[in-house]
C-alpha cells in the first residue's frame, strides 16, 4: 500500500513524496530537459516493497523461504542481485550485517510492521549458527539454499531501492543534482552547482539536530535503536540482530550515521557500527567502503565522529 | 518461480529500461583508478592533481559539522 503525499514541479526542482516501505520516501530532482520520471519511480518501488517484504505472502521472499535446504531455486535478476550483494556484505563485515536473520527476528518478538510496543510471545530459544556459505550462487539466476535459515532483506532492500533509484534518474533524465531520501537513506548527487545540506538528528530530541555533512555526491545512512523497539516479556528488545549470535546487539550507541560514496553500502555499514568496539569501527567500515565518514550518539549524549575525531556532546 | 512471469510482471510495472537499468548499474563496483570523483585514490594520486581536481574530490562531502540547529538543512536524517 502505497499512498502519494507530494507531487511537485517548480522551475528548479521536481519533487516527489511517497509513503512506501513502511518509510516515507521524498525525491527532489534538477530536470532541465522535462523528462517523465514519477511513474517510473514509483513503480518500481512498488515493485521492491511488493516482492521483498518479510511481512507479506505469497511474494518472491516468501517462496524463496518456503524453499527447502539443499533445494536449487531459479529466482528474479533482482533477488539474485540483492541476495549476492547482501551475502558480500556480510562477508565484508564478519558475519556482523547478516540477512540470514528472519527466524532470529520473529524468535525476538519482530513479526509485524512497527509501530508496535510488545511481542506476541514470550521469549523462545534463540536457534541459530553462524554458517560458512548458506547460499551458492549459480548461473542463471540460480541458488542453492545450503541453511535451514530464511531472509530477511529489510537490512539492504531500502538502500538497493534508493541506490537504484538514484542512479537511474541521473542517467535517464540527465539531472544536474538530486536527492533520493528513503526514510534517513539518501543518495546524493550535483554536477557541482549545488551543495545539499543534511542535518543529523538529535536521537533524543527529534525536533533538534546535532550538525550536518554537506553533500555533493554520497550516500547517507542513518541507523537508530531507539525507534524500532520493544518489550517482550521483561526483556527490551531491538531489531538491530549481530549477525554473528542472531541476538540483539549490546551497545551503548543509540544512533549512527554513516556516509559513503553509495547508500547501500552507508546503510550497511551504519548497522555493524552498533556490533563493533569502537576501535574496530574504521577497520571494518573501510572493508565496505575506502572512504567514509561516520557519527555515533552515545546514551549518555557524547557524539563521536570518525575522520577527524572530534568529540562534543547532544546535551 | 517462475521467471518469464515475473519478467512480464515488471515489463507491466516498472518497464523493462528499469529493470535491467538496475541489474545493469548496482555491479558497478567503483574502481580507484582515474575517477576524480573517487576519494579512495585521493592518496594514491593526491601529488598529480590539478588544484580545480583537489577542490572537486574534496566537494564530494564535508567533515561532519556540529551545530544545534533546526531550520537550514536541505534534509535531515530520520530514524529508521
Amino acid at each position: 500500500m502505497i499512498s502519494l503525499l507530494e507531487d511537485h514541479n517548480n522551475a528548479e526542482m521536481e519533487s516527489l513524496q511517497l509513503n512506501i516501505m513502511n518509510t516515507t520516501f521524498r525525491i527532489n530532482i534538477e530536470n532541465h530537459n522535462g523528462i517523465e520520471w514519477k511513474g517510473e519511480v514509483i513503480s518500481f518501488l512498488e515493485y521492491i516493497n511488493q516482492e521483498f517484504s518479510r511481512f507479506r505472502k505469497n511474494n518472491e521472499l516468501w517462496r524463496f523461504n518456503e524453499a527447502k535446504r539443499n533445494q536449487t531455486i531459479r529466482v528474479s535478476p533482482i533477488l539474485y542481485d540483492m541476495l549476492k550483494k547482501a551475502e558480500e556484505y556480510r562477508q565484508k563485515t564478519g558475519g556482523r550485517f547478516s540477512p540470514y536473520m528472519l527466524i532470529p527476528l520473529e524468535s525476538h518478538g519482530y513479526s509485524r510492521s512497527f509501530p508496535f510496543v510488545s511481542a506476541k510471545h514470550e521469549e523462545s530459544a534463540i536457534h541459530y549458527q553462524y554458517e560458512n556459505n548458506p547460499l551458492v550462487f549459480k548461473g542463471d539466476f540460480q541458488i542453492t539454499k545450503n541453511t535451514d535459515q530464511k531472509v530477511d532483506l529489510g537490512g539492504i532492500a531500502k538502500g538497493y531501492a534508493v541506490e537504484a533509484a538514484a542512479k537511474w534518474l541521473k542517467q535517464h533524465t540527465g539531472s544536474k543534482y538530486g536527492i533520493v531520501d528513503g526514510g534517513g537513506d539518501m543518495a546524493i548527487w550535483s554536477d557541482g552547482q549545488k551543495t545539499w545540506k543534511i542535518g543529523i538528528k538529535n536521537p533524543f530530541d527529534e525536533s533538534r539536530t546535532i550538525g550536518s555533512f554537506s553533500i555533493q555526491n554520497a550516500g547517507i545512512a542513518t541507523s537508530n535503536i531507539v525507534y524500532r523497539s520493544w518489550m517482550q516479556g521483561n526483556r527490551k528488545k531491538h531489531h538491530l540482530l549481530d549477525g554473528r549470535n542472531g541476538m540483539p546487539v549490546e551497545t551503548d550507541i543509540v544512533q549512527a550515521t554513516v556516509v559513503m560514496e553509495h547508500c547501500i553500502d552507508a546503510e550497511v555499514g551504519a548497522k555493524v557500527c552498533f556490533m563493533s568496539k569502537d576501535d574496530s569501527i574504521d577497520s571494518i567500515l573501510s572493508n565496505i567502503s575506502k572512504k567514509f565518514s561516520y557519527v555515533l550518539v552515545k546514551s549518555d549524549g557524547n557524539i563521536i565522529t570518525g575522520g577527524n575525531k572530534t568529540y562534543g556532546r547532544v546535551y | 518461480m517462475k521467471p518469464g512471469k515475473k519478467a512480464k510482471w515488471i515489463v507491466g510495472i516498472a518497464g523493462t529500461a528499469f529493470t535491467a537499468f538496475v541489474l545493469g548499474q548496482l555491479d558497478d563496483t567503483p574502481v580507484y583508478s582515474s575517477n576524480t570523483n573517487n576519494i579512495g585514490m585521493v592518496t594514491e594520486v593526491n601529488d598529480s592533481m590539478s588544484e580545480r581536481e583537489k577542490e572537486l574530490v574534496q566537494l564530494d562531502w564535508s567533515n561532519f559539522t556540529l551545530e544545534q540547529r533546526a531550520d537550514y538543512y536541505d534534509f535531515s536524517t530520520r530514524r529508521s
